[in-house]
């Protein structure tokens, strides 16, 4: 609710030259919770996991260097995992405020929904257990998970004002000293209206 | 040294089907416990064969297999938390966890049950371990209501290796175990915490690991807290009052643009 009202009074109350300026399409890649999960049996972790992930954007200007940026986006393949019988899919939901100075750069400061959707196919598999092999029963149906994430960003544009390139930090469960988690993107962005680069 | 690790759990067999898959249950109700906060206590119990593990050490083995896996996982809502030594019936020490001997399909032992969080204790009934002294531990949710875990129970072999194991390895069973008692079943591959063999250099739960304990205890923020239900199906709900903002937020930026389009000078993208 407090989030709600803030947002209904930052743009009604923004001056009149608030406006919707900018769609932008991008993609790069993703590598999440970095060094949480063990990748091998040796003990060596996910460091440099990378994931393809796809992005949509837009930036309604609300002060001169300042504007706000709602994004969208989702990690590729959608629906893999370390297996092939589950399927993951990953997808977030953004809005930053962002800063843009010296004209080409920008830093943006925001949160997010961070959504992972874990489906399995049903049936039993059998796997090995103590000196014999067991049928153990596998998902069936949906799980999503919800994260409110804590995201820094910087933002450049490159040759022309159409294409930019973007890095984000993703911090998990800020206020934990046990789960929390970080996640980083770099991406190439295109901007198909006026960006804010003031 | 390759030590296997064995359950026995509620499971429901289905021959037919053999394809292996990923992160699996161990018990076809996909059980969980319903508060996200766990307590794991120890069972007062005299383990001859573990003299030189204390009831303390035992609590702080559990506690840091807890922390460093199971309560590491970003996505989930489960908190695994130290709780105490309790007094215990000797049964925990000489009974078998399941009153039948199908792995498949446990009946648990009635003298066994816990009645509410995760207990851990020795035990020196063979039967439990099949026969092994390499078997090191088993674990099992032994009160199941519905979809409900009440209580869980970890065995420790009397008989085996445990203490001979470095606390590495010592806190990589227990978290194997403790993976057992709150729901999750066996992976097929060896970089997870849930493979049926115990391997030395096991530091972090793998990716099938945390999608289990993600799926079983799924994080629910910003309303997190109280239910770590399992879902069978999307649970996208009302309650997802952060898509409501965006909602809102995206309403009144088209309602903005709506009034701007009606302007000659307007300056769209």
């Amino acid at each position: 609710m407090f989030l709600k009202i803030l947002s209904i009074l930052v743009l009604t109350l923004s001056p009149t030259f608030a406006e919707f300026n900018d769609l932008t399409f991008g993609t790069g890649v993703i590598n999440e919770h970095i060094g949480r999960f063990q990748t091998n049996r040796g003990g060596d972790t996910n460091d440099f996991d990378h994931r393809v992930y796809f992005n949509l954007g837009t930036q309604y200007q609300l002060f001169e260097n300042i504007s706000l940026v709602p994004e969208f986006g989702l990690l590729w393949p959608f629906g893999t995992t370390d297996d092939e019988n589950t399927h993951k899919y990953s997808y977030f939901f953004n809005g930053h405020l962002a800063y843009s100075f010296l004209e080409r750069y920008m830093i943006s400061l925001g949160t997010g929904m961070y959504l992972t959707t874990i489906k399995g196919d049903g049936g039993t598999a059998t796997l090995p257990n103590g000196d014999g092999y067991t049928s153990f029963p596998v998902p069936n149906g949906a799980s999503t998970t919800r994260n409110i994430v804590a995201i820094l960003g910087g933002q450049s544009f490159i040759f022309k004002k159409e294409w930019s390139v973007k890095a984000q930090v993703y911090a998990f469960n800020v206020l934990s000293s046990l789960n929390r988690s970080f996640s980083y993107t770099l991406s190439v962005q295109y901007h198909f209206g006026d960006s804010l680069w003031k | 040294m390759e030590i296997r690790i064995s359950i026995r759990s509620f499971l429901l067999i289905s021959l037919l089907c053999s394809q292996v898959k990923a992160f699996t249950l161990n018990n076809s109700a996909a059980a969980s416990f319903k508060n996200d906060e766990i307590k794991i206590n120890i069972a007062e119990i005299d383990c001859p064969n573990l003299d030189n593990i204390t009831y303390t050490d035992l609590l702080d083995i559990a506690q840091e297999a807890a922390n460093r896996f199971w309560n590491t996982v970003p996505t989930s809502s489960l908190e695994l938390v130290r709780g105490s030594v309790q007094s215990v019936s000797s049964n925990f020490y000489t009974e078998q966890i399941c009153s039948n001997s199908d792995t498949n399909n446990c009946t648990p032992n009635a003298a066994l049950v816990v009645s509410s969080d995760i207990l851990i204790s020795c035990n020196n009934n063979s039967a439990n371990f099949s026969g092994s002294s390499h078997v090191l531990a088993v674990g099992a949710p032994n009160n199941i209501d519905g979809e409900n875990i009440n209580g869980a129970l970890i065995l420790i072999n009397d008989s085996g290796t445990f203490d001979t194991l470095s606390r590495d390895e010592q806190i990589a069973v227990i978290a194997h175990e403790l993976g057992h008692a709150v729901g999750l079943g066996h992976s097929q591959h060896d970089h997870n915490l849930m493979y049926y063999s115990s391997v030395s250099t096991r530091y972090k739960v793998g990716e099938d690991d945390s999608d289990g304990i993600s799926w079983l205890y799924p994080s629910g923020q910003p309303f997190s807290g109280g239910c770590g239900t399992i879902n069978l199906v999307d649970n996208e709900g009302p309650k997802n009052g952060f898509l409501t903002f965006l909602l809102g937020v995206f309403l009144i930026i088209v309602m903005r643009k709506l009034r701007n389009l009606i302007r000659p000078n307007y300056r769209a993208f």
